[in-house]
């Protein structure tokens, strides 16, 4: 069941991983970076989400890289790991793996699917998740697929689990990179419970509802412009031609252009790489594969100029 | 996510420095550039190690550039 105390507040980075040559988790360098972005003002880690190339984990991996993190020091308060798999057993029994350490909670999305998936399938689906973990003290937050699918979650689907469950959830987290998706989630369930989104554009417009909280992945490069984002209450403006007027407005527009043509997780990595100036930050899993040379020269020659913006501004 | 005792590696008046948690948290803000945050002094030490001769060799790497080529 759920407990209470349970929403966040502030930034939550979307953390990438760092990994050796033979692809497992480099914990050491994970801890590091986790302790970097705590002193530059986040508040706390989201792990195996989608910059954490989460579908390319198994759940040993995931309680592994959780525990490594807490035995060097980082409290299970500041942790929100991602469980989501396409099966009911593999995300039940992580879910109650992880239960005993303390962490701020579990996020499980939809199962994907190619075909065949009903609203009545993904209500069975999370209901059975709530049956099989009812037992145990666990705070569960309902979050969207990063991809729009016929298998996504939709508000008839939400209500119904919700209806159904009432005290089993403790957040909604939308994880689509739309903006009315999101305010329409806020709309629709924010007197129930909280929302928040993982979309980084998205940070300001959230903000200026008075909501302080995101899920971040560009948090991982640039955390200060986004805690700032997340954190300020001063409302963005715009000039006549439409465009954003405000320092940090534009500085994060001008890294969402840096990589917006490029896959997203080894562009944050290539970024990651040539901020701590450690190639090991390059690799990712399969299916994905590191940048070509062409495009990390173009982006390496781009973040120099974002970095000198910054100096400048 | 505060760790008491960790060591931060920071770029200060174009240096870098390792320093404690107690000597970072007396910085003025906005005078200086944090690199990243180590468990121990020793890590913290190895990666300006590290940082300090990448910088030489980009320094190197930018002299090579400017010399006239050999003459065979």
């Amino acid at each position: 069941m759920a407990t209470a105390d349970s929403g966040f507040k502030g930034v939550w980075v979307d953390l990438l991983n760092p990994l050796n040559q033979d692809l497992s988790i480099n914990h050491k360098k994970l801890f590091t970076h986790v302790q970097t972005l705590g002193a530059k003002g986040v508040e706390g880690v989201v792990m195996f989400g989608h910059a954490g190339e989460g579908a390319s984990f198994s759940a040993a991996e995931r309680l592994v890289a959780v525990k490594q993190l807490m035995q060097q020091g980082v409290a299970g308060k500041d942790i929100l790991l991602h469980v989501g798999f396409s099966n009911v057993a593999d995300v039940v029994q992580l879910i109650r793996e992880a239960s005993p350490l303390g962490l701020k909670g579990c996020v499980i999305v939809p199962p994907y699917a190619d075909s065949g998936v009903t609203d009545q399938g993904l209500i069975n689906f999370f209901g059975h998740i709530v049956e099989r973990t009812k037992d145990i003290a666990t705070r569960i937050f309902l979050a969207s697929q990063t991809s729009p699918s016929t298998s996504d979650l939709n508000p008839r689907v939400i209500n119904e689990v919700l209806s159904l469950h009432p005290h089993a959830f403790v957040g909604l987290i939308d994880q689509s990179h739309n903006a009315n998706h999101t305010l329409e989630w806020i709309r629709s369930f924010m007197a129930q419970l909280p929302v928040y989104t993982t979309h980084d554009l998205n940070a300001h417009v959230v903000a200026n509802l008075g909501i302080h909280s995101g899920i971040s992945s560009y948090a991982n490069v640039i955390p200060h412009i986004m805690v700032h984002m997340v954190t300020s209450t001063q409302a963005s403006k715009t000039s006549v031609a439409g465009n954003k007027i405000g320092t940090e407005d534009q500085r994060l527009e001008a890294f969402d252009r840096m990589i917006e043509h490029l896959p997203e997780v080894p562009a944050l990595k290539y970024l990651m790489a040539a901020t701590y100036r450690d190639s090991d930050w390059l690799r990712v899993r399969p299916p994905l594969a590191t940048l070509n040379m062409d495009s990390q020269e173009k982006l390496s020659k781009e973040y120099k100029k974002f970095n000198q913006s910054g100096e400048a501004s | 996510m505060e760790n008491k005792n960790a060591w931060y590696l920071i770029e200060q008046d174009g240096l870098h420095r390792a320093i404690s948690n107690e000597d970072f948290s007396k910085l003025a803000p906005d005078s200086y550039v944090l690199h990243q945050v180590f468990a121990t002094h020793r890590e913290a030490l190895n990666e300006m190690s590290r940082l300090i001769k990448l910088e030489i060799q980009d320094v190197k790497d930018e002299v090579n550039k400017m010399a006239p080529p050999k003459a065979n």
